[in-house]
């Protein structure tokens, strides 16, 4: 017995629980990141402040806060993870509110609020508590949800989106929608119901599209792209055909000088013109690996809160990948997305590894056995 | 699963009416029961759920693995962000020794398309912020018009990610190569200049412009030497500084095949510079055209000892002065002692008086012949578009001709001089001067004089650095500062010529001082032409360096010039030097 006991420390508990594949993708990824931040940045950087590391160093800080929150999330019990979520979920809200009024205007709307040198994205750490959030309010596994929880998710939902639909902050409203229509349909409500409010939402952004210059321009420059300006998408898509296999080599990429957000926006061309398409079926794989043990996991899984979590969460991580790698690749229109540590930014790669550290827990293997 | 929990015992009762009844009923099963059966149901319909969702991602995953592919395989580009400019790339000049004189730095143009501006006035108060060249409402103005424009042209890197920042949509960046000239100052007459658009505007860039644009092999070699054009251009500088010139200007170009090795005019500009000054603009050797006095008496002697009208050692009578037409002329100083002096001392102590009386008796005909055959009298042929077109007395007067004899009357540019005194030195032959590399084997035209007439006026060139006018700069070592003691000496011939320069058809007291020289001079090989526009007379204590005693003719200064360039050049154009015990071998070596 003492033998046993002396095994049973929380590291030894944590790494025979913990879904290995995912850990070891999301760590590849985070490595990466590192990677792609110290050949992307000496275009910028050097003529910045002369300091050919500068970009290098703050997202290696960025990149290791981030593991460290990664491993610390799954290390949490569920119980206190809720609590967690609940109060940073209030917290991230009422920051993401105070954007409207205080926030830092760039490039015509207001996402980011200020402290001092550090400036923040609410909507990134909303996100992956919202997922949470939303799985405490919607579970209920033996009757099917209440009416009045559904009530109460979609005040929230709406709250958090008409904040971002003011800011305004389009490519993240359709992100929390899908976090949001996800966990509704996790949550057993009737489907039928569903598309009808779904049709309805498209039908209305049709209406934001008619009015929206901005979201117009880019629409339609998806839409006929011989009429409008398309040169960013353009030159991102011949940096992926220069690209080729195995890519012209780390730093050897010209794209990260000649657009810009080269390196949160568009990393994946970026990406695709040193690495090749050796580099870009890997960054898919790891994506896909991680939903496809996700949903592994949700399968077979008891806990209906687990579930709607899980499933929002990898729906939140990989749709993000894919909405990021789609406009990059001229799938869908020009939206300002993040690839998931892999773009530069701090509040990205924070908001990711809350995610990420709450998929592990999630996924760990205990919540099969019970 | 529990199965003790059950409570509930089977009765059997055959005389029972039915068996609905048999189990008594059991709220906590039931409930259980149903419980369970709604958990599965629930389970059933989330696990079908997901099994969608699952379809719908894959699918998701699979739609943009195959835009992948599709784009590595079948994108053909539009726009050439990342081909096209590499093809303009425009070809280097380079000097003989294959060092560049240009490159091209990768820049780029940025241009605003205000079709796709987004928010005019935001996007006119931003650029407005970087850009210096429009004003507000200069930029209100072009954007309003639709059209596009350049909003800057060439920009470095540093400046381009600055526009880049600004996530305009109107503004749109293009590669392009920025011509850069390596040496600034250094060619800057000859290579000349590129417009914005790589176009050459002047010198080289401008005649060579369609082989520098060519795609393939466009790399164009000159003849010229960048240590022997960096020597030039040092020694005519100090020269200028040091007897207060205006400007000068400078040459040295190989007498057997026309090639110029260099060719330096100052003031000069940097090629590199937006805004140039026309007068530094303007290239003495080509396109300026001058009275050179004394040195034209090379061509007076040479055609007179072709024609057998008078030898070395043929007496003229000096007088003191001597009229033509109204004009009189005197001589500085006598060449001789006695009444009579020959051809010799008159050529080498530069006799105006002497002169004349050698040109009346070879007649207006033949000078008009031998200076049309050397070129003097038409266009100058050579590579860059800056040429000069001699200023011929038109009539032609018998005042003309004696004062074209002795260097007045007739104004050519440096590089004719140069070509027509190589002909005189190089057995007689006419030269095509030459701005690109050529073999070293000769490249005559046609002879004009003969090998014997070219001897006699090597012989009599070398006579003006022995003992004649230049002898001051080549013989006493008037500074010392490039050899030991007197007795290693290259062996040069040259002449001197000093002149006043025309103002408005009168004659100023600024001087136009001459020297040129040929070296070596018993077998030719390069001819080197200096001049220094009007160069003060310095006064200095008895054996102080530099000190003219106030002269300011060229035997002072340009003849001194050139003795520095000779003695830095010679050792990197392999010419060797002569032990020299007396002055008197100098005859001897002249084969």
């Amino acid at each position: 017995m003492n033998k046993r006991t002396y095994e049973q420390s929380i590291i030894t508990n944590w790494i025979s629980e913990i879904n290995k594949p995912i850990f070891f993708c999301i760590t590849v990824l985070i490595t990466f990141g590192l990677l792609i931040s110290l050949t992307i940045n000496p275009g910028t950087s050097r003529y910045l402040n002369n300091n050919l590391f500068a970009f290098f160093n703050i997202q290696a800080l960025y990149l290791a806060i981030g593991f460290l929150v990664f491993i610390s999330i799954s290390l949490i019990e569920t119980k206190y993870i809720k609590l967690f979520s609940v109060i940073l979920f209030t917290i991230c809200f009422a920051l993401l509110a105070l954007t409207l009024l205080f926030g830092d205007e760039i490039k015509g709307s207001r996402r980011w609020i200020s402290f001092g040198s550090f400036s923040l994205m609410p909507i990134e750490l909303v996100k992956p508590v919202f997922c949470v959030v939303l799985a405490l309010i919607l579970n209920n596994q033996y009757q099917g949800t209440k009416i009045s929880s559904h009530s109460l998710s979609a005040l929230i939902y709406i709250s958090v989106a008409s904040i971002l639909v003011l800011q305004p902050d389009i490519s993240q409203f359709f992100l929390l929608s899908a976090i949001y229509f996800g966990s509704v349909l996790m949550s057993g409500f009737s489907i039928i119901i569903l598309t009808v409010i779904v049709v309805f939402g498209i039908l209305s952004f049709v209406m934001i599209y008619l009015l929206n210059f901005n979201v117009q321009n880019r629409i339609n420059s998806f839409l006929f792209p011989n009429e409008y300006d398309v040169s960013q998408t353009e030159i991102s898509l011949q940096a992926i055909k220069q690209g080729g296999i195995i890519g012209v080599g780390p730093g050897n990429g010209l794209l990260k000088n000649k657009i810009p957000e080269a390196n949160s926006d568009y990393i994946f061309s970026v990406v695709a013109e040193e690495y090749g398409l050796i580099g870009c079926t890997l960054i898919l794989l790891i994506f896909f690996i991680i939903s496809y043990q996700g949903f592994k996991k949700i399968y077979g899984n008891n806990d209906h809160f687990i579930q709607i979590c899980l499933f929002t969460l990898i729906l939140y991580v990989c749709l993000q990948a894919l909405i990021h790698i789609g406009v990059n690749i001229r799938l869908i229109p020009t939206t300002g997305i993040t690839l998931p540590f892999i773009s530069y930014g701090g509040s990205s790669v924070l908001g990711m590894s809350i995610a990420a550290g709450l998929i592990l827990l999630f996924s760990k293997n205990r919540h099969i056995r019970e | 699963m529990k199965k003790k929990r059950i409570t509930g015992r089977k009765k059997i009762d055959i005389y029972q009416k039915s068996f609905s009844f048999t189990h008594r009923y059991n709220k906590e099963k039931f409930a259980f029961e149903r419980l369970k059966s709604l958990k599965s149901n629930f389970a059933l319909k989330i696990n079908n759920r997901l099994i969608l969702s699952a379809i719908i991602f894959s699918s998701l995953f699979l739609a943009v693995t195959i835009k992948m592919i599709e784009i590595n395989l079948l994108y053909t580009e539009k726009g050439n962000y990342f081909v096209e400019n590499v093809k303009t790339k425009r070809g280097n000049i380079l000097d003989r020794n294959n060092t560049s004189l240009t490159a091209n730095l990768l820049t780029s143009h940025i241009s605003v398309n205000p079709k796709a501006v987004y928010d005019k006035k935001k996007f006119i108060s931003k650029v407005s912020a970087i850009n210096n060249r429009f004003s507000t409402t200069d930029l209100d103005k072009l954007v309003s018009e639709k059209k596009f424009f350049w909003l800057d042209r060439n920009v470095e890197p540093l400046e381009l990610q600055k526009y880049v920042d600004l996530g305009e949509t109107g503004i749109e960046f293009r590669d392009a190569y920025k011509r850069k000239y390596l040496h600034s100052e250094l060619f800057s007459h000859l290579v000349g200049k590129v417009d914005i658009d790589n176009t050459g505007v002047s010198g080289l860039e401008k005649s060579f412009n369609k082989l520098l644009q060519n795609e393939e092999n466009n790399d164009l070699i000159l003849s010229l030497d960048t240590r022997i054009q960096h020597i030039v251009r040092d020694e005519i500088l100090a020269a200028m500084k040091l007897y207060k010139a205006t400007g000068g200007s400078g040459l040295i170009m190989n007498v057997n095949n026309g090639e110029i090795l260099a060719m330096t005019s100052l003031p000069d500009f940097d090629p590199n510079n937006k805004n140039v000054n026309d007068n530094d603009k303007f290239n003495k050797n080509t396109l300026g055209v001058y009275e050179f006095g004394s040195v034209m008496k090379i061509f007076t002697a040479a055609m007179g000892i072709e024609e057998k009208i008078f030898q070395p050692n043929t007496k003229y009578e000096i007088e003191n002065h001597i009229y033509i037409g109204k004009h009189r002329v005197e001589d500085v100083h006598r060449p001789c002692e006695i009444k009579m002096c020959s051809v010799e001392e008159i050529f080498v102590e530069s006799s105006n008086i002497g002169t004349i009386k050698m040109i009346r008796d070879i007649g207006k005909g033949l000078q008009q012949e031998y200076l049309s055959q050397l070129g003097l009298l038409r266009q100058v042929n050579i590579e860059i578009p800056e040429k000069a077109i001699p200023i011929v007395p038109d009539p032609w007067r018998t005042v003309n001709t004696e004062s074209i004899s002795y260097g007045y009357g007739l104004s050519v540019s440096p590089l004719h001089l140069a070509v027509a005194t190589s002909a005189v030195v190089n057995g007689g032959y006419l030269i095509k001067p030459s701005l690109t590399k050529l073999g070293d084997d000769k490249r005559y035209e046609h002879q004009i004089f003969s090998e014997e007439t070219s001897e006699i006026m090597r012989y009599l060139l070398s006579q003006v650095v022995a003992k004649g006018t230049a002898k001051e700069a080549f013989n006493k070592d008037a500074d010392k500062a490039y050899t030991e003691d007197g007795k290693f000496k290259y062996l040069v011939g040259g002449k001197t010529g000093t002149s006043h320069k025309i103002d408005k058809k009168s004659y100023t007291r600024e001087k136009l001082t001459t020297f040129i020289s040929v070296l070596p001079i018993h077998k030719p090989k390069y001819v080197v032409l200096i001049s220094l526009d009007d160069p003060k007379g310095i006064n200095r204590e008895y054996g102080e360096p530099y000190n003219t005693w106030n002269w300011s003719d060229a035997g002072w200064n340009a003849a001194r010039v050139s003795r520095q360039i000779i003695d830095r050049v010679s050792p990197i154009l392999d010419i060797k030097a002569r032990y020299i015990p007396n002055e008197n071998m100098l005859i001897n070596t002249s084969h």
